[in-house]
């Protein structure tokens, strides 16, 4: 067997979260996004080590923080079919509103939620494809960036 | 032994029933074999379960005076469900011995395959099984090392379906 440099189904680029709880970062994703659990390691006491789940099509990778990686916190942006029950579904899982569903000027629909680890997760649905000229004319019209 | 192990889960892309018997039947194709993983340092052999509740987990390396070596017997073995094996290398003493809980569980498009160890933590501090590690660093070994043993036993499973 070729052994090649990128496992099978890895994208070049994978999300590591280093959090201070690995096993609730784990449960967060699952009830959020119906991730399906990959791989994951744990001690006698039940700490979760590291972990990997398959959120859609894209693997996260999870690591227990410690004295050498301390937690770093990240913000993701997340394509989901439907925003405003994504960010419900964030809610009951136990994640807290950072913003609330809001029609954006460059054609996505988002919402913002903060998780148990303080990670940003900002949920997205691209509604329409709009010219650079008419985000521009939006952006100025809305005050925005 | 009922004080809990260092637990390896692995998702693997086919059934429970499958996952048992590549576990079981093609360990010899599955297990990495490296001076990590052989229990003669002087000798590679072949992994094989005797299978059958009365089984057991052994390496064999050919027509040899004391051929094979046996990590343990099969405590539980209920295939597509759970499987329990002693491990003793040959670095424990007589009467020192693990155990390994492998369960298998139906889970969407396949199995979640959950391995524990459980055991390891009567070792006394010294112990040549612990490598010089202790507590979270040798927990954190043992799990890193069944997890490329899994990793293999994934790969081969996702290679062509037992019986296949």
């Amino acid at each position: 067997m070729t052994t090649t440099y990128k496992p099978a189904g890895h994208s070049t680029v994978t999300p590591y979260l280093v959090v201070a709880n690995a096993a609730a970062q784990v449960e967060f994703l699952k009830k959020a996004f119906g991730a399906r659990e990959d791989e994951l390691l744990a001690l006698p006491d039940g700490t979760v080590v590291h972990a990997q789940v398959w959120v859609h099509d894209c693997l996260v990778m999870i690591g227990q923080a410690g004295k050498e990686y301390p937690p770093m916190q990240a913000m993701l942006y997340v394509y989901v079919e439907d925003t405003d029950a994504a960010y419900q579904a964030c809610l009951a899982a136990g994640a807290t509103s950072v913003s609330e569903p809001k029609d954006q000027y460059y054609g996505d629909r988002n919402a913002g939620v903060r998780d148990p680890n303080g990670n940003q997760w900002w949920l997205g649905t691209h509604m329409e494809d709009v010219s650079p000229e008419e985000i521009a004319r939006r952006a100025a019209a809305q005050g925005g960036a | 032994m009922t004080q809990p192990g260092v637990t390896v889960s692995m998702f693997v892309q086919v059934s429970p029933a499958d996952a048992f018997e590549v576990f079981t039947e093609e360990i010899h194709l599955w297990w990495k074999r490296s001076p990590m993983s052989r229990f003669r340092q002087d000798r590679a052999g072949i992994m094989r379960f005797e299978p059958g509740p009365k089984g057991r987990l052994i390496e064999h390396y050919g027509e040899t005076p004391d051929d094979p070596y046996e990590v343990g017997r099969i405590l539980h073995w209920e295939p597509g469900r759970r499987l329990v094996f002693e491990w003793r290398p040959r670095n424990f003493a007589l009467h020192e011995v693990s155990q390994v809980e492998v369960r298998f569980e139906a889970a969407v498009g396949g199995t979640r395959v959950t391995l524990e160890h459980r055991g390891l933590d009567a070792l006394p501090k010294g112990h040549p099984a612990r490598h010089g590690l202790q507590d979270r660093a040798y927990w954190e070994m043992m799990a890193g090392w069944w997890q490329e043993m899994l990793r293999g036993m994934k790969a081969h499973a996702a290679g062509g379906a037992a019986g296949s």
